[in-house]
């Protein structure tokens, strides 16, 4: 069978199960490609190639012995770098923590996707610290967007986006404190699932503000978001913010259409006028998922501060020994962020945790009448490299702390969001499924049928149709 | 926060919390640490609107007395 970097990983896992190819073929593929494809990327900091070969060989000597293989059995992944892999030190898009010793067990996450047989493939590049919604890095270089590799891949889980859409993997892991998984998955047009807070256990990654930090899965495909989740969901008592509720799958209900669904259009603050790609792209996903209601969502300015002075305050102080004694080892672009936060009075930040409280009191009542909220993801498609200012309705602004104004607010109150993506040209933008706390499947069944319906899909990278027949 | 209280500034604020802190903020640092300083303090006059009730006070963040494996936080 022909190596296809864009399968989807639940295709490929049935074509191993079936024997249709192996283990060791499908992650040879991908270890090739990665070597073609990364040095233009720069997805991948680490590539776990030896590990990956070994698990590839264990998993078709079992199925070759007629042995039980997990449901994502030869499935390639990756994890954004701030997730704990066995024997590297977690660098978390830093070079301080390169000093660190190597992690001595992966991340829970990582774990559990190991256990049903997915293969690591490797660490993925990332904003430092996850201070960041551009995938640019001093360090280790700036992650490349695949649909334009002179834009941002988006952070700070850049290379998990820009991975996935390039097809170096068809899973990937990342963070979301603020947008993390969202911004890219919108800059790299692809699926991103933000979990609501307290879902999956954060245990063994590097955090950035823990009253805000998010992990969750990217795919191209939906079915692979949802089963990818389902299969890392769990109470993990050494998270002490990861609920203890039982697992909910999705994937049962995945299919089940939007009928029934009360489902509106975020209005007010998160008006797309004077925004062309963001107004269009929420407009085909109303009309694909029948909505036409709009809602406003008095308070998001509010909670969009919070956020900002949660983060400042809790990651600042998280970094002070670092910023005291290494400073020069940051990044500049996050370092005087860091500073700046670790200068901010205690009062900013208790009212902004007592301020999150009211906006999900707001929120709560709202979802009484609504199921889902549909909202722009990013104001604009993937920005230039090194572009410092955005205009936003006609004013010019700071870029770094502007791309996520759409994603902010809802993460401040740990909403979970499926981020879809649509191509209104060569450069995809991103659109936000918004449901309640815990109803994951709500949004991953509308994300479901956008993509049925080719409304949403991950685009393979035109950069790959020239380069594909050489891999 | 009152309507009478004094402009924010930036500079002065950095100067002492910086030198409270231990931290050592350059010349070339220094314009964009006082940027986000003020971005921050206009957070703050956003977060300060809210119309909370007087008695409202729950910081979210999770602490749970006993070990990791009561579900508590060790």
């Amino acid at each position: 069978m022909s190596f296809d970097a864009f399968a989807p990983a639940h295709r490929i896992a049935a074509d191993i199960r079936d024997g249709v190819t192996s283990a060791q073929e499908v992650i040879g593929g991908f270890l090739e490609r990665i070597a073609a494809l990364n040095p233009a990327v720069n997805a991948f900091t680490d590539i776990t190639a030896e590990r990956a070969l070994a698990q590839a060989a264990e998993i078709d000597a079992r199925r070759a012995a007629g042995q039980e293989i997990g449901p994502l059995a030869g499935v390639p992944f990756a994890a954004k770098n701030l997730f704990d892999i066995t024997d590297l030190p977690t660098r978390a898009g830093s070079k301080i923590n390169r000093d660190a010793p190597p992690a001595s067990r992966d991340a829970v996450l990582i774990e559990r996707l190991t256990q049903v047989d997915a293969i690591l493939l490797g660490g993925l590049n990332m904003g430092e610290y996850a201070y960041d919604f551009t995938g640019e890095n001093a360090h280790d270089g700036p992650c490349r967007n695949p649909h334009d590799l002179a834009r941002m891949a988006g952070g700070s889980s850049s290379g998990s986006g820009a991975a996935t859409a390039a097809g170096l993997a068809p899973l990937s892991l990342g963070s979301d404190t603020n947008g993390s998984i969202r911004v890219p998955s919108s800059f790299c047009g692809v699926f991103g699932l933000k979990p609501t807070y307290g879902r999956l256990p954060r245990t063994r990654s590097f955090p950035f503000c823990d009253s805000l930090d998010h992990l969750g899965p990217f795919a191209r495909d939906v079915t692979d978001l949802a089963m990818a989740y389902d299969l890392m969901q769990g109470h993990d008592p050494h998270d002490p913010v990861c609920a203890a509720r039982p697992i909910e799958p999705t994937l049962p209900s995945l299919k089940n259409g939007v009928s029934g669904l009360r489902i509106a259009i975020a209005g007010g603050y998160f008006s797309t006028t004077g925004m062309p790609e963001a107004d269009a792209a929420v407009a085909v996903v109303a009309r694909a998922l029948g909505a036409t209601q709009v809602v406003d969502i008095a308070g998001a300015d509010i909670a969009r501060a919070a956020a900002f002075l949660i983060t400042n305050g809790e990651s600042s102080a998280f970094h002070l020994e670092r910023l005291r004694h290494r400073a020069d080892d940051f990044d500049p672009e996050t370092r005087d962020r860091f500073l700046a936060g670790a200068m901010q009075p205690t009062a900013w930040y208790l009212q902004g945790q007592r301020a999150r409280r009211w906006f999900q009191n707001q929120m709560i009542r709202l979802f009484e009448t609504v199921d889902l909220i549909i909202a722009p993801a990013t104001p604009c498609p993937a920005p230039e490299l090194g572009q410092k200012s955005l205009v936003l309705r006609g004013e010019t602004v700071p870029l770094r702390p502007n791309i996520g104004v759409f994603t902010q607010p809802i993460s401040c109150i740990g909403l979970p969001v499926v981020t879809v993506p649509v191509f209104a040209s060569d450069l995809p933008i991103g659109v936000q499924l918004i449901g309640a706390p815990w109803s994951e499947h709500l949004c991953l069944r509308a994300a479901y049928a956008l993509a049925a319906t080719e409304v949403s899909i991950a685009k393979p990278p035109v950069f790959d149709h020239l380069d594909h027949s050489a891999l | 926060m009152s309507d009478d209280q004094p402009a924010f500034d930036a500079g002065r604020h950095c100067d002492a919390m910086a030198a409270t802190l231990g931290l050592t903020i350059t010349e070339e640092q220094r314009p964009v640490v006082l940027q986000f300083l003020a971005i921050a303090q206009r957070m703050s006059e956003t977060v300060f609107r809210t119309p909370l009730d007087g008695a409202s006070f729950e910081p979210a963040p999770v602490f749970r007395a006993g070990k990791h494996e009561d579900g508590g936080s060790a």
